[in-house]
């Protein structure tokens, strides 16, 4: 009975060498589990939250929290509503910065933003803009917020 | 570190205390491991509630008051058990399920499987939208502001309808920040290896070991169902609850024991809590009941009280969380502008089925997101009817089932224009998986040659060696 064992056995490990040379589940053991196994030495050396979230999101969160940070500053953490740009906007400027929606980016950072087709987007007083390939945080008028708009809206915001 | 671990392994055993609670009161009597992983299943459901019931009673959600919760649920549930501590000496310790020699190859490739997905879990915050603009963000708010109804609601949400969804992971993301965990998350580690080893132990019942864990490497490698063991959101959960509670139907028309058939109904009630829109699938799968119940002679009154408790639990979950919670508590929500105005226009409905196949299920998407799940379950199915030309009454009740998936899913489409074909509708094709599994399992093909196995391994002659239950018929009343 034992030899028989052994031959159900060797039927299984065959079983298994053999679904994997199949190409759909063999780039599926590679993508989805060896490589999350083999990433664990370098992610157990960045155990942090922040560093956690940051290596999740990328820009979307890092640039989020350089903004969070800069209105911190200057004191104005608490009143600020910022304008993010249109998604076509960022993209076509070559900016790597997937924009969050509002309840994301207040997620990441605890700000009031809004998007250009938001219907309460008069509130803003901050705005982000790129100018000469670099994103900037600026304070905004009324007068000014709607010269960006007239911009802005030229791009779809999502 | 150490923490982390300690709040995990009390959370666990709160989960398992707590759904062992449910199952006896509802008097279900299972093998040991398969008790053991549905208690844990249950009990992530249960306990997701307590936030919202802090809230509604207008309690500080704080870790104390979680802690408490915890344990007054927990306990309340296990009075029985309590009362009877007499009996704990006769309880065994041995937890750990013995192998055959030739299932170690598969165990051991499932914990390298599942160990990549808890990990990912463990490590990386959640990342689905949904999440981000709804249950995630309110979660870590509440964390900080101790409160459901937090600054999160002060936020321009008109991209988003997230925030209204079903307070299931919200529950269970709040309870987890709270106890030590900056992403929650692990309790879908927790659902999904139970959920696991629970129909693997279905397979095993069914066929020869071997065969159950080939089976079962075949579904745990579904692309985009392994993915969701790591991404939070509804649909694995619902899944899980929404395949238990057809199986303990499908129990109930074995037995006939209306505790089976109650348990059925609780597990289908927590899968409408999970996402509301399973009601469409209660409402579908009624007839079966129905059916059922008029065919072994059941009378009208019976038949009556066995369709309100059907629907009944999850009327009461749609109704508390729809009817009570978002109106009275959640700001914003209006219920009438995400069904489809104009009702007599079935095109979206053709449109939607036309979608499934040319884009989800067969489509560019049909191998990435399945690899060759759906061909092969074909194959099987085409080996039934036109090699062996019969259906198993099992069989044709786990096919009933992928039926109203497969039919409800783009009527849903159709009632509820914001749920999408590349997401929701998709997603809503896990609920198929684990019953297509139960087919392909329960087809002759494979019980043939599980029972080849089975007596060539015994050494014994064909007639004797029987592999699985016997399908036991229910005696009809009715003549």
């Amino acid at each position: 009975m034992l030899s028989r064992k052994l031959v159900l056995t060797l039927i299984a490990i065959f079983f298994i060498v053999l679904f994997f040379r199949i190409e759909t589940y063999n780039n599926w053991w590679r993508i989805r589990v060896w490589d999350a196994i083999d990433r664990i030495p370098t992610q157990l050396v960045y155990m942090e939250p922040e560093e956690r979230l940051a290596m999740r999101f990328g820009n979307s969160y890092i640039i989020s929290k350089n903004i969070a940070e800069h209105l911190k500053k200057l004191g104005a953490a608490d009143t600020a509503v910022v304008l993010l740009p249109p998604k076509e906007f960022i993209t076509k400027n070559n900016v790597d910065y997937p924009v969050p929606e509002p309840v994301v980016f207040y997620y990441y950072t605890g700000l009031q933003s809004l998007w250009t087709i938001s219907s309460d987007v008069e509130r803003c007083n901050y705005a982000v803009i790129i100018v000469e390939g670099k994103m900037q945080l600026i304070p905004v008028d009324p007068q000014q917020l709607q010269q960006i708009l007239t911009e802005y809206k030229k791009y779809k915001a999502l | 570190m150490i923490p982390q671990v300690a709040a995990f392994l009390f959370l666990l055993l709160a989960h398992y205390f707590t759904g062992k609670g449910i199952l006896s009161l509802f008097g279900i009597q299972l093998k040991r491991i398969m008790h053991i992983a549905l208690s844990c299943i249950v009990g992530v459901a249960v306990l997701s509630m307590i936030p919202v019931l802090l809230q509604a009673f207008f309690i500080p959600i704080t870790f104390g008051s979680l802690l408490l919760g915890i344990i007054i649920i927990t306990l309340l549930l296990n009075i029985r058990t309590l009362k009877n501590w007499k009996k704990w000496k006769k309880i065994s310790w041995n937890l750990i399920p013995t192998f055959r020699v030739y299932e170690w190859p598969f165990m051991i490739l499932f914990a390298i499987i599942m160990f990549a997905s808890i990990w990912r879990t463990f490590y990386y915050p959640p990342v689905a939208r949904d999440m981000l603009s709804g249950p995630e963000a309110i979660a870590e708010y509440t964390l900080k502001e101790h409160t459901l109804i937090n600054s999160v609601f002060s936020v321009n949400l008109e991209t988003t309808n997230n925030q209204h969804k079903p307070p299931y992971v919200l529950g269970l993301q709040v309870i987890y920040k709270f106890f030590g965990f900056p992403f929650g998350q692990l309790w879908l580690s927790i659902i999904s290896i139970s959920f696991l080893v629970f129909l693997y132990q279905m397979l095993r019942e069914k066929l020869h070991p071997l065969l159950a864990c080939c089976c079962m490497l075949f579904f745990l490698a579904i692309p985009e169902l392994y993915a969701y063991t790591y991404i939070i959101l509804f649909d694995y959960s619902n899944m899980i609850f929404y395949f238990l509670g057809f199986y303990f139907l499908w129990q109930y028309f074995q037995t006939h024991q209306q505790k089976e058939f109650y348990f059925s109904a609780f597990l289908l009630g927590l899968a409408t809590y999970i996402r509301a829109d399973t009601l469409i699938f209660m409402g579908l799968l009624l007839p079966l009941l129905l059916f059922h119940d008029w065919k072994t002679g059941v009378g009208f009154k019976k038949l009556a009280i066995h369709a309100a408790c059907f629907l009944g639990f999850s009327f009461f979950f749609y109704f508390i969380w729809v009817e009570v919670f978002l109106r009275f508590y959640i700001p914003g929500f209006d219920l009438g502008e995400q069904i489809n105005p104009n009702l007599l226009d079935f095109s979206p409905f053709i449109e939607r089925f036309k979608g499934v196949h040319t884009t989800i299920l067969f489509g560019k998407y049909g191998m990435p997101l399945w690899a060759h799940y759906m061909q092969v379950f074909l194959v099987f199915m085409a080996a039934e009817i036109i090699v062996f030309r019969k259906l198993s009454r099992e069989t044709r009740n786990w096919l009933y089932g992928i039926a109203i998936i497969y039919v409800g899913l783009p009527l849903m489409g159709y009632l509820l224009p914001l749920a999408d074909l590349n997401n929701t509708t998709k997603r809503g094709f896990f609920k198929m998986l684990p019953l297509m599994l139960m087919v392909m399992a329960n087809s002759e093909l494979l019980k043939r040659l599980s029972t080849l196995i089975t007596n060539w391994e015994s050494g014994s002659t064909p007639e004797v060696a029987t592999v699985g239950k016997s399908n036991h018929k229910p005696k009809s009343k009715r003549k």
